[in-house]
């Protein structure tokens, strides 16, 4: 039976967004059933819930009180399939939105998607093992660990509980008949499967242990799935991505191509105030553009950039001194004892090279201003006031090419070790019995040194000057050249 | 707070918190309102507190640049103004205004009366604190509102949101950056340092402390301990015991000071443009002298007075032009993180 398309929608926070989306699925001839988290306030729930309730098609669920995490959320859901189904006799499928979901094609068109494959479920499953779905924390404990206390608000105790049980190596027995599966909440189940988990024979042991599972809302059904469905298409038709620390990305105005691109039928999670967003999918969306991974790979840079950062900044939101990386954005060149080599190589290389950079009477930068790159001042107060800070913000600054300076042996009390520890500090250290090049030769040569400088006797440089100085050039390529002290 | 802090340090933040709170008490008493709309508070709305002292031709751009980014009301406090600054803010339906002749110095440089008001009025809000001379800027300040910003802080699990101040200039004598009252002083005063600053971190209070642009290099070149810090916290969702234990660099329990990460990875962080360079600095600097209501008894302004008698031309060749947030973030003085 081609059938009607009945949506479950669960709404918690505010609701006007929620039920505009109730409004526009029921206006479309769809049979919606709204579940209201019992936990949003009675003055605020109460107006809403009469409105829609008044709506053709439109059937509220008795509510629940849901927590993140926990069983609640799948309970609700059950209840709101069951509402809908035993109401609605002409439903064929049924598609689980949240009120902050936004149907990205016209109401239609996605009933017509889900009414073509009349035996088919869209639900993202993948068995366990196969590859990591979840973003950090626990993939396959959560089948087999208790958890008592909640992840938000009893966070220590939480992850107490945890260590405990594996500790012990206490693990639940999973019941017979499944094999675990994991996969985003959304999903669009056909009547039969959906029907056949609700009246499942083995219902009542399935969802007692399902109960004690963590974040039941992304295993149970995906796991349950599998002994009802005919066919199974494995991918939510809800464009959903969770951020490394397990929380959801919110899409905003300024994303609406990006979204309409997904390729999608529904997106989530959509910010309340993103008027232009709900204009323009509640509206008149028009015809879908070919999909793209736009939106994913913004979604994985903005993910990679507070994992990991910007190598070599040092800002208001990265003080990265717990990174163990090194300090600067990229190789540099250190030329010490070797100033008219240095130069005439530099120039033929195309480097950016400073004069002495440290040297006590002022920064000596390329050009020879009172300010260098990222309007450093010469004067000397200021660099020796944060000697490491002056030449990260050097490096920073002058990133897109690559710089290299001079040194004296005699400048370099400060500077010595901070060079020593950077592993992007590559060059070319002549040793000609000169003040200072003992301290500089204990920094560059202390166990925790991480710098690729070469440190070489006058006599075996000036054997051939060329060699030592090509080499040195080499290593200032884009890769890093190992870390270990010469 | 990390157990790893010494009891006796705990203890310490803990008195001294605690102390705060009842300065703030007892300034709040003594603040007397000429404007209190804050029954008209929107329940989600973002509010601004700041405190002022004759500001009347800045207030104009003030106003409409904080509105713009989504403010919804102004809890200003006047510092006894007699330009027509709290006439003038008195007028205005989403600004509330109390006033206090008291002293700015002894009211903790006016965080006394700053925290009084927000435990009063901001519980539960989250609330820019910031002055009439700086404008907030957060990430994709071009196409979200500032409650697009707050509700994802929200949904982080984030309660405070950092930013750097940045000092913007002219090209040319200050004195000669005029800027019509009610103009926006980027219009005049447009450049700033791209990449001088030092950035280190109080293992005490748990936040950094972020020195450098143009007045460290200009004006603190030979006393760089001294220059002035521009690391600020000025977006916190306000909630009980909570104040701002100087200006708003730091604030305790120290928690909230934890805006930034240390593995590596980017917090995401604002800017607040600082528009202190433009023509009239010079009598403001010579006022402040005569008050000495200000920090370190206003060597800050004895700098400012001096450079600027000579006609100083705070520009170099690498200053930038304000281009927007994007070029803040590409420049690495602010960050969207991990909003998309």
């Amino acid at each position: 039976m081609r059938g009607r398309l009945g949506v479950i929608v669960l709404c918690h926070g505010r609701l006007t967004r929620a039920a505009a989306l109730v409004r526009h699925f029921a206006r479309a001839g769809v049979r919606v059933a709204v579940h209201v988290d019992a936990a949003v306030p009675e003055d605020h729930a109460g107006p809403v819930i009469a409105a829609l309730a008044a709506l053709e098609g439109v059937v509220l669920v008795p509510r629940h009180a849901c927590s993140w995490g926990g069983w609640s959320i799948v309970a609700a859901t059950e209840a709101a399939a069951r509402v809908l189904l035993g109401r609605f006799p002409d439903v064929g499928h049924v598609l689980l939105c949240s009120g902050a979901c936004l149907p990205l094609r016209p109401v239609a068109e996605i009933a017509a998607h889900f009414a073509a494959l009349p035996d088919t479920d869209h639900i993202e499953t993948h068995p366990l093992g196969a590859t990591r779905w979840t973003k950090g924390g626990l993939e396959a404990e959560r089948f087999t660990l208790r958890f008592p206390f909640a992840f938000r608000g009893q966070r220590r105790l939480f992850d107490a509980a945890v260590a405990v049980q594996r500790r012990l190596g206490l693990a639940r027995r999973l019941p017979e008949g499944i094999a675990p599966h994991l996969g985003a909440q959304w999903w669009c189940l056909t009547r039969a499967t959906l029907a056949g988990i609700l009246d499942d024979p083995e219902g009542a042991r399935l969802r007692r242990y399902f109960r004690g599972v963590w974040i039941p809302d992304e295993a149970y059904f995906q796991t349950l799935v599998h002994r009802h469905a005919r066919e199974i298409l494995p991918r939510s038709p809800t464009f959903a991505r969770f951020d490394a620390s397990g929380r959801p990305h919110v899409f905003h105005d300024d994303q609406a191509d990006l979204l309409a691109a997904t390729g999608a039928l529904l997106a989530r999670k959509i910010w309340p105030g993103a008027e232009g967003l709900y204009e323009r999918f509640l509206g008149d969306p028009g015809p879908a553009p070919p999909a793209d991974g736009r939106l994913d790979a913004l979604l994985a840079a903005a993910d990679l950039r507070r994992a990991e950062g910007r190598a070599g900044l040092a800002a208001p939101g990265r003080f990265a001194d717990r990174s163990g990386r090194a300090p600067t954005a990229r190789p540099y060149g250190v030329f010490c004892g070797l100033d008219a080599e240095a130069r005439r190589a530099a120039a033929a290389a195309g480097l950016v090279l400073h004069g002495h950079l440290f040297d006590p009477a002022g920064a000596a930068f390329a050009g020879g201003g009172m300010t260098g790159p990222g309007a450093l001042p010469a004067a000397p107060f200021w660099r020796d006031y944060a000697p490491a800070d002056f030449l990260r913000n050097l490096i920073w600054a002058g990133r897109e090419g690559t710089q290299a300076f001079l040194l004296r042996a005699a400048d370099t009390g400060a500077i010595g070790p901070i060079l020593a520890r950077d592993a992007n500090a590559r060059g070319l250290v002549v040793l000609r019995g000169l003040p200072g090049e003992e301290a500089l030769c204990a920094a560059l040569r202390a166990p925790e040194a991480r710098h690729a400088i070469a440190l070489i006797e006058a006599r075996a440089f000036d054997a051939d000057p060329a060699r030592h100085i090509g080499a040195a050039l080499a290593a200032l390529g884009p890769e890093p050249a190992g870390g270990g002290a010469r | 707070m990390s157990f790893a802090t010494p009891l006796f340090t705990r203890l310490r933040l803990r008195l001294r918190r605690e102390r705060l709170l009842a300065r703030a008490r007892r300034a709040y008493r003594g603040l007397s309102p000429l404007a209190d709309r804050t029954g008209t508070i929107a329940p989600d709305a973002v509010v601004l507190c700041a405190t002022i002292r004759n500001e009347a031709a800045r207030l104009g751009h003030f106003l409409a640049h904080h509105r713009r980014i989504g403010i919804g009301h102004f809890l200003i406090i006047d510092n006894a103004s007699d330009d027509g600054s709290a006439e003038a803010l008195m007028a205005e339906p989403d600004v509330s205004v109390w006033s206090t002749r008291a002293s700015y110095r002894r009211a903790g440089f006016g965080m006394d009366w700053v925290n009084g008001l927000l435990h009063a009025h901001a519980r539960g809000r989250w609330v820019l604190t910031v002055d009439a001379d700086e404008a907030f800027v957060h990430p994709h300040a071009d196409t979200r509102p500032i409650g697009a910003l707050t509700d994802w802080l929200e949904g982080q699990g984030l309660r405070a949101f950092g930013a750097m101040l940045i000092d913007l200039y002219p090209r040319g004598p200050v004195e000669g950056a005029v800027c019509p009252p009610g103009a926006d002083p980027l219009t005049v005063a447009p450049w700033f340092d791209p990449g001088n600053y030092t950035i280190r971190r109080n293992a005490t209070h748990g936040n950094l402390w972020i020195q450098g642009g143009v007045r460290a290099r200009v004006f603190f070149a030979d006393a760089p301990a001294r220059a002035p810090a521009l690391n600020k916290i000025p977006l916190v969702r306000w909630g009980r015991g909570m104040v701002y234990a100087s200006s708003t660099h730091m604030l305790l329990p120290r928690g909230l000071n934890s805006v930034y990460d240390r593995a590596g990875g980017e917090f995401a962080s604002g800017a607040l443009l600082h528009s202190k360079f433009i023509a009239g600095l010079a009598g403001k600097a010579a006022e402040e002298l005569r008050r000495r209501e200000h920090h370190a008894a206003s060597r800050e302004y004895r700098a400012y007075a001096a450079g600027l008698a000579a006609g100083v031309d705070l520009w170099c060749p690498q200053s930038v032009r304000y281009e927007g947030w994007r070029q803040l973030e590409a420049l690495g003085l602010m960050s969207a993180g991990n909003w998309a």
